[in-house]
């Protein structure tokens, strides 16, 4: 194998996620595979940067949302979507709840700035620790904590109360402190 | 407990939207199906494509 190609198949192997990161980022299917495109030719073009043995999967996120936020302002008309394009196009949905409220989930989500979105995905879905996502946005750690947060705090207030389970009284509001605090969202509650 | 730099961070948000935990884990359990339904999707044969001709190009300059 030569360089080019361990670089291209470490490349082939990354696209599952950047597309993951895409939909959920962007929320549309065909924005997100030319999201992902961008990323690839970028990273080909720049790829005597890259340093063998860092975090392929980090550095190709950077390129992908600055690629997304520099067309953000161009078709942010595009992104309106209640219906959710994503939903509409899956065949199947979540055991554990109703197509429903999968539905409502992600009306919720993308009605959230993108910055707070991006957040909760990449801690919450994409399994970066609140350091490694706050690299990959060029952020304080801090700042990436606070920005999942308040994407938390939004999504409650824009999720139906029945979303919010039998257990969502306040005195259980009270207790969520210390969840917050213990982290390592992958594995438990996001 | 948590320590005083996690209280730092906590502090800059709003403490009345604290969630409670079945929404949390609501929240995460959707955010998870979302994300996991496009990454177990196959590549594309136009990004496989990309890549061979990214590969072609710069191994023939």
């Amino acid at each position: 194998m030569n360089p080019e190609a361990d670089f291209k198949s470490d490349l082939l192997a990354a696209i599952p996620a950047l597309r993951a990161f895409a939909a959920s980022l962007c929320g549309r299917v065909e924005w997100a595979d030319d999201l992902v495109q961008e990323t690839l030719v970028k990273a080909w073009a720049n790829r005597n940067s890259f340093e063998p043995g860092s975090r392929m999967q980090a550095w190709l996120f950077t390129i992908l949302r600055n690629e997304y936020y520099s067309e953000y302002r161009r078709r942010r008309h595009e992104v309106a979507d209640p219906e959710g394009r994503i939903a509409a196009r899956l065949t199947t949905h979540p055991a554990q709840d109703s197509h429903v409220a999968f539905r409502e989930f992600q009306t919720a989500l993308f009605k959230l700035p993108p910055i707070h979105r991006e957040a909760l995905i990449l801690v919450g879905a994409s399994g970066f620790s609140y350091e490694q996502a706050a690299s990959i946005c060029n952020c304080a750690i801090g700042t990436m904590k606070s920005r999942v947060a308040r994407a938390r705090s939004k999504l409650g207030q824009l999720l139906p109360l029945e979303a919010h389970g039998s257990s969502g009284s306040d005195e259980a509001r009270e207790n969520v402190g210390e969840l917050v605090a213990a982290g390592g969202y992958r594995s438990g509650d996001c | 407990m948590i320590n005083r730099s996690e209280q730092s961070a906590m502090d800059t948000e709003p403490r009345s939207g604290s969630l409670g935990p079945e929404l949390q884990a609501h929240i995460g359990r959707q955010l998870r199906s979302l994300y996991d339904e496009v990454l177990k999707e196959s590549v594309p044969d136009h990004l496989r494509e990309l890549l061979a001709e990214l590969e072609k190009k710069s191994s023939g300059s």
